[in-house]
């Protein structure tokens, strides 16, 4: 589903001085309904190649397949169109926006490309998302009146409105306490086990990247795997 | 959810936020309508005036200084137009108790129908014979209050019967006195306001009944002035022309067709001369008809022998002539009669030198003589004793006795024997000699004509024949009587003035940009707050498009808030800035007492213009924002969308574009030398500019520089406040280029300030040199520098001491000052001797003809452009802005023979007393409109601190002209007046513009500190104390405001500098340094005051939440 072959970005004209390199020849692969998570120490590149991978930012060299498409040929609308269609995101800071409700918040994407006629299925959705994430009780209420986890929650179900193929997770929990760490943990393995979303997980918290099939580690712009999850 | 209701749920949630944009996008939209309404105002009022001054008028016939028969209204009005006939004449008023005097009067002798063209349409009620009205200017001038019983004394001009330019002119009674009560006011309703001047400004006018002012001045019947009304619209110039040449009679031409005789008819006028279109006319119409020159010499001699003051005839050989004039009688030959004959002891063929008077162009005579020989002599019989050959000479032909004659020439009455006194007795004013037509003319033709009288041959029965004859052969026009579309002219006078619409957008510019600029600021922050929203937004597939829309529709409902409150706003803005121009800022209105007044199109431009200034302000914060990659937008750090390649090219861009800037500012600098004027004062002002662009670039590579400054280079407090404010390069920036503009604009602006009193005794100055400038009520007929025109009036030459006079012809016109708000379709004219004005160098000169000689740009008066145009030359104000008109540029009067008379500028001199009216040489005055008598105007040339014995000795001695004499320095400053009232209120905008800017100011400071949190936590963790981090910040802005200050002031400096070289001494630098000061103080206040604020509370909270 998803193939990062020979992929390099770096910053600033490779020929001169000052140029950093951020991720050096990476390949990868991940199939449908896989999950991993990837490691490193902070400044090794690892928000950058989950921005390649979700299409918010072009490689300077190699190649993305995702689904089919090649990422790296494809135009800003179209980019945008996979974003909103095949992939999730969960920020580490939720990005929750204050003005609206969990269910608004949770309906945001939809917002994105024309969905006449669509909003009821999609209110139907949410609400069943909402449940799942164990927030229903927090369906009306605004991003200031919840915890931490449940706004994360709230940015998870967020993510899954357009039912993606590919949940992209950058330090999804780098800002709860452990507890709710783990249980966001467990809701994003529980997600990719039964909706057969396929998941990419970037963590400093080595504890929690056990819980994902594969386990990678990116240092100085490669990335090495590290194991899988028991 | 749908998209707007997202935007509307976000408008509420930002609300604090987008109630600060609204507001700066409500300052500038009012600000904006506020100006085109203070124009819609203007422009109201300027209506108002227009149809108080001529309510149902829309034509005139102006005979001016002279008269037609009143019947000429009556007779048009068979024809079915409404006309009022009128005599409008100067003069002057005092109290009963004489303790105020009021000059420049318009004396008005109206009857109802008159005040039936008022906009009221009816006469006041108390206007009677026996009693006057005056307007509201003159009430409150002569502090007439309604039931309280006061007395005037009214002193008019009595127009003379001829030119008082000719020295014929009777000197005595050129004004009669009365007293008089004063029956009420005539509002602004009933004409009070009446005038024909394009002007705003009330005029002084004192109504009196028609009939009673013809009798006071001789002249029963008569009117000088005839309003025609046509409300319909129906009637169409030609429709009037051809009644006007239907209806009109010889004596609306002040000329006359009597029996002289028993078959013969005689023209003539009581002006002496005859028209020169007339006299042709009339001698084309009937082959037979003879023409006359009668004309008085000072003495006919023949050797040591001489009769003195007598009468010859020159006439055509006809009609009776034939049996005097011999047919083949050359024009050096004279007919003597036997009287003549005796008295000189001549004989045919004897040589004879007649010796007379030329009458120059104003007042002047010179004695000539020409020879004659004797052809014949003639018995005193038939038409050779006819004393109806020579025309009434006032002073002479009503005298009894030789020795009772006054004729205002100078004669000796010691010459007159006895036995010229008998020939007065038995023959009267009978001529003694007779020459041939063409020796007459070549004599004795002057501006005023060549004939005394045309005679015609012709029955009792034949006299209307020959008058209905002649008045068909000649056009009304080329005797004055022309109609004059004074509606259409007014119409187009108050339609092409000043738009203070655009005026007051100028003026205003500063604070609309300011408004908008706080809009933009504010705006940014609310974008730039949420933009880690709008990274998620990016993320979840919003495409930039659509996330655009979304603030855009937000933004567009902010600014039409926006709009809508500042349009509201602009009412009460409006209303405030009226007041202000009825009181503080008068002097920008001249004076006029403005009515508010708005039109839904002022009202709809400024809500648009707002409301999309305010959008485009918002477009470009978004398109800036979505240039920025979702990422970097997530991250919540600054753009990194530059690469160092980018970075690097435009720093050499910058380099290359400061470099230029500097270059182009030298260079103007350099060439401003060769440029003289306003061209040199705009060059400067462009270098300023240039300089100023190039400063702040100077400024932005200090930023860049500090920035990259090595670590090691920090080493204080103040250090680090100057790496701190090389932080945020936009922010920085705005804050300096906005102080650096205000200072520039407030610096450049006013250094304009001029102060009329110095050097107003310079040549050079705007006064030229001259102490006083002196007005008169009625025309003065003889130069006050002479000795004659002294006694005159009784003037004592040794009081004057060195005291001389520029007399000056006033051809009377629009006021093309700056004070008129309307634009003068016909300037004044004014008359001067151009010798005395070069002789003196007075006044300076900003423009002058190209190729034209620089030393003496006077002498342009007294060349002929070759073209037949009269070379003319105003000041600048009157010129470019009174008339809009340019040097090379033409304007067209008629003068009182229907002529076209084409004045070409050649020069314009800098901002003078002199303002509002066009100067062309004496003599060209005399030859184009001699319809213009005497002088009504003077610039007095006496030394400074003599001004006000000299002034108040004549205004004592002329009371009787009623002579105004003002300072110069008090005109001068009059018309400077407006010009700093306008520079007032460009400054007090410009500071409420300055104090947007500082709010801005305010705001950048609270929102870097805002931005900071994390780290001013930090350095309070690491032991700064609060009052420490208050001074860097403070230090951090503050270096930025005094490098504003410092770039606006240099290069302000650089933009005056003609300014300041030209008028040294002149500038008002304590209010300069002072006004700097206080925008610096101000900036310092908001940043101080941010600082506190921000620094307020726990600000060790971010970092224990870390």
């Amino acid at each position: 589903m998803l193939e990062l072959i020979n992929v390099t970005k770096g910053y600033g004209n490779p020929d001169k001085p000052g140029y950093v390199p951020a991720i050096r020849s990476l390949s990868m692969k991940l199939d449908p309904g896989e999950s991993m998570a990837v490691l490193g120490p902070s400044g090794c590149g690892k928000s950058t190649l989950l921005n390649l991978i979700g299409a918010l930012d072009k490689p300077t060299g190699g190649r993305i397949n995702f689904m089919g498409w090649d990422l790296t040929d494809l135009d800003e609308k179209k980019l945008a169109f996979i974003r909103n269609r095949e992939i999730g995101f969960v920020f580490q800071m939720h990005h929750l926006m204050p003005q609206f409700t969990v269910l608004e918040n949770v309906l945001i994407p939809t917002l994105a490309w024309p969905n006449t006629g669509k909003q009821a299925v999609y209110r139907k959705r949410a609400a069943e998302l909402i449940e799942k994430m164990g927030i229903t009780e927090c369906m009306d209420r605004r991003p200031g009146e919840l915890s931490g986890g449940q706004r994360q929650r709230t940015a998870v179900a967020r993510a899954l409105i357009n039912s993606p193929k590919l949940l992209l997770a950058d330090e999804p929990t780098g800002s709860l306490d452990h507890d709710t760490a783990v249980a966001v943990m467990d809701l994003l393995n529980t997600l990719n086990r039964t909706e057969n979303i396929s998941l990419v997980v970037v963590t400093h918290a080595v504890d929690l990247a056990g819980r994902f099939e594969r386990i990678y580690t990116l240092r100085d712009g490669r990335l090495t795997r590290e194991g899988s999850a028991s | 959810m749908t998209l707007f209701g997202w935007v509307i749920r976000s408008l509420f949630h930002y609300r604090r936020m987008h109630l600060a944009v609204v507001l700066a996008a409500a300052a500038a939209t009012a600000t904006l309508t506020g100006a085109l309404l203070v124009g819609d105002s203007v422009r109201a009022t300027l209506r108002y005036s227009f149809h108080t001054r001529l309510g149902n008028v829309d034509r005139v016939i102006s005979a001016r200084e002279r008269f037609f028969t009143e019947d000429l209204g009556r007779r048009m009005q068979k024809s079915g137009i409404d006309t009022a006939a009128l005599l409008q004449i100067g003069g002057m008023v005092t109290t009963g108790d004489g303790t105020v005097r009021v000059n420049q009067l318009h004396i008005l002798g109206v009857d109802d129908r008159f005040f039936n063209m008022s906009p009221a349409g009816k006469t006041p009620e108390g206007f009677t014979g026996g009693a006057v009205l005056v307007n509201t200017a003159l009430a409150a001038r002569l502090n007439v209050t309604a039931g309280r019983p006061t007395e005037v004394v009214l002193r008019v001009d009595n127009p003379a019967a001829i030119s008082r330019n000719l020295v014929l002119a009777p000197n005595k009674n050129s004004t009669i006195a009365m007293r008089l009560p004063v029956a009420g006011v005539a509002d602004d309703s009933h004409f009070g306001r009446f005038s024909l001047e394009a002007n705003q400004q009330e005029p002084l006018n004192l109504f009196v009944p028609i009939a009673w002012l013809q009798k006071q001045i001789e002249r029963d019947g008569k009117a000088n002035l005839l309003l025609i009304s046509n409300p319909s619209g129906e009637l169409t110039e030609e429709i009037l022309t051809e009644i006007l040449d239907r209806e009109w009679r010889l004596e609306d031409a002040e000329a006359r067709l009597v029996k002289r005789g028993r078959r013969v008819f005689e023209l003539s006028s009581s002006r002496v001369f005859l028209d020169h279109s007339l006299g042709s006319a009339a001698f084309e119409t009937q082959s037979d008809a003879s023409r006359l020159l009668t004309y008085f010499v000072n003495g006919i001699r023949r050797g040591d022998r001489m009769t003195p003051y007598s009468m010859v005839t020159a006439a055509d050989r006809k009609g009776a002539f034939d049996k005097i004039l011999p047919p083949d009688m050359t024009d050096d030959q004279i007919v003597i009669n036997e009287w003549l004959a005796d008295d000189l002891g001549a004989n045919v063929g004897d040589q004879l030198t007649l010796i007379y008077y030329i009458p120059g162009d104003w007042q002047t005579l010179t004695e000539a003589r020409r020879n004659f020989r004797i052809r014949r002599v003639i018995p005193i019989e038939g038409v050779a004793a006819d004393p109806d050959l020579t025309p009434d000479l006032p002073g002479l032909s009503d005298s009894e006795n030789c020795r009772d004659w006054d004729p205002s020439l100078p004669i000796d009455l010691d010459r007159i024997r006895d036995k010229d006194e008998a020939y007065w007795d038995n023959y009267h004013g009978t001529p003694k000699a007779f020459i041939t037509l063409a020796a007459g003319q070549a004599m004795w033709a002057n501006l005023y004509g060549d004939l005394t009288a045309v005679r015609f041959q012709g029955g009792a029965s034949d006299r209307d024949r020959l008058a209905e004859n002649i008045r068909g052969a000649i056009d009304p026009s080329t005797l004055g009587l022309t109609l004059l579309p004074v509606r259409e002219k007014g119409a187009r006078a108050m339609s092409g003035g000043t738009d203070f619409g655009q005026l007051f957008l100028g003026l205003s510019m500063f604070l609309i940009i300011s408004g908008i600029l706080l809009t933009w600021l504010l705006f940014v922050f609310s974008i730039e707050g949420r933009k880690q929203q709008t990274g998620m937004l990016l993320a979840v597939g919003f495409t930039a498009k659509r996330i655009r829309k979304i603030y855009l529709l937000e933004g567009l409902l902010v600014a039409l808030i926006g709009a809508l409150g500042g349009t509201l706003g602009a009412l009460v803005y409006t209303r405030v800035l009226i007041w202000s121009l009825s009181n503080a800022w008068q002097g920008a209105i001249a004076g006029m007492a403005i009515q508010y007044s708005s039109s839904m199109q002022s009202l709809s431009i400024g809500f648009v213009c707002g409301f999309a200034i305010a959008l485009l302000a918002m477009l470009r914060v978004l398109h800036r924002q979505m240039r920025t990659s979702a990422h970097t937008l997530l991250s919540g750090s600054e753009s990194t969308a530059d690469s160092s390649s980018g970075v690097k090219k435009r720093a050499w861009i910058g380099w290359v574009l400061s470099v230029i800037f500097f270059s182009a500012a030298i260079l103007l600098v350099i060439m401003s030398g060769s440029l003289g004027g306003s061209a040199m004062a705009g060059a400067f002002f462009g270098a300023g500019i240039l300089l100023l662009v190039s400063m702040m670039i100077w400024i932005r590579k200090a930023l860049d520089l500090m920035g990259a400054r090595p670590a090691g280079s920090m080493s204080s407090l103040a250090s680090l406040a100057l790496r701190n404010s090389a932080r945020s390069k936009g922010r920085s920036m705005a804050v300096v280029a906005m102080l650096a503009c205000g200072v520039f604009m407030v610096v450049a602006v006013g250094a304009n300030r001029k102060d009329a009193g110095r050097g107003a005794e310079l040549r050079t100055s705007g006064t030229g040199g001259f102490a006083l400038y002196a007005a008169s009520s009625v025309p003065v007929a003889r130069d006050l520098d002479s000795v004659k025109g002294r006694d005159t009036w009784g003037i004592d030459s040794s009081k004057l001491g060195e005291t001389s006079f520029v007399n000056l012809r006033v051809r009377d016109g629009d006021d093309a000052s700056c004070l008129n708000l309307n634009r003068a379709q016909e300037p004044r004219i004014l008359g001067v001797s151009v010798d005395e004005l070069a002789r003196r160098g007075a006044f300076s000169f900003q423009e002058i003809q190209k190729g034209a000689h620089q030393e003496s740009p006077w002498q342009l008066l007294t060349q002929d452009p070759g073209d037949g145009a009269v070379p003319a030359i105003g000041d600048y104000p009157t010129i470019y802005w009174g008339l809009g008109k340019k040097i090379g540029d033409t304007l067209v009067y008629r003068n009182r023979k229907g002529e076209a008379i084409t004045l070409r500028i050649v020069a314009m001199m800098r901002s003078s007393i002199l303002q509002g009216s066009l100067i062309i040489s004496e003599k060209a005055m005399a030859r184009c409109f001699p319809e213009v008598e005497g002088y009504r105007a003077w610039l007095i040339d006496t030394p400074f601190d003599r001004k006000s014995e000299i002034s108040a000795y004549l205004t004592k001695r002329m009371a009787d002209a009623g002579l105004s004499v003002e300072t110069s320095i008090a005109r001068l400053a009059l018309f400077a007046r407006m010009e700093d009232t306008y520079l007032s209120i460009f400054l007090v905008l410009g500071g409420l513009g300055l104090i947007l800017g500082c709010i801005g100011l305010g705001l950048i400071v609270v929102r870097n500190l805002l931005e900071r949190q994390g780290e001013l936590a930090m350095l309070r963790a690491v032991g700064f104390s609060r009052g420490t981090l208050l001074r860097m910040v403070c230090y951090e802005h503050i270096y930025l405001l005094i490098a504003g200050l410092f770039a606006g002031l240099i290069c302000a400096i650089v933009s005056v500098a003609p300014s300041i070289h030209a008028a040294a001494g002149q500038l008002p630098f304590g209010l300069l340094t002072a006004m700097a000061l206080l925008i610096g103080a101000s900036g310092v206040f908001w940043v101080v005051i941010a600082t506190g604020v921000s620094l307020r509370g726990d600000i060790l909270t971010p970092l224990r939440n870390e």
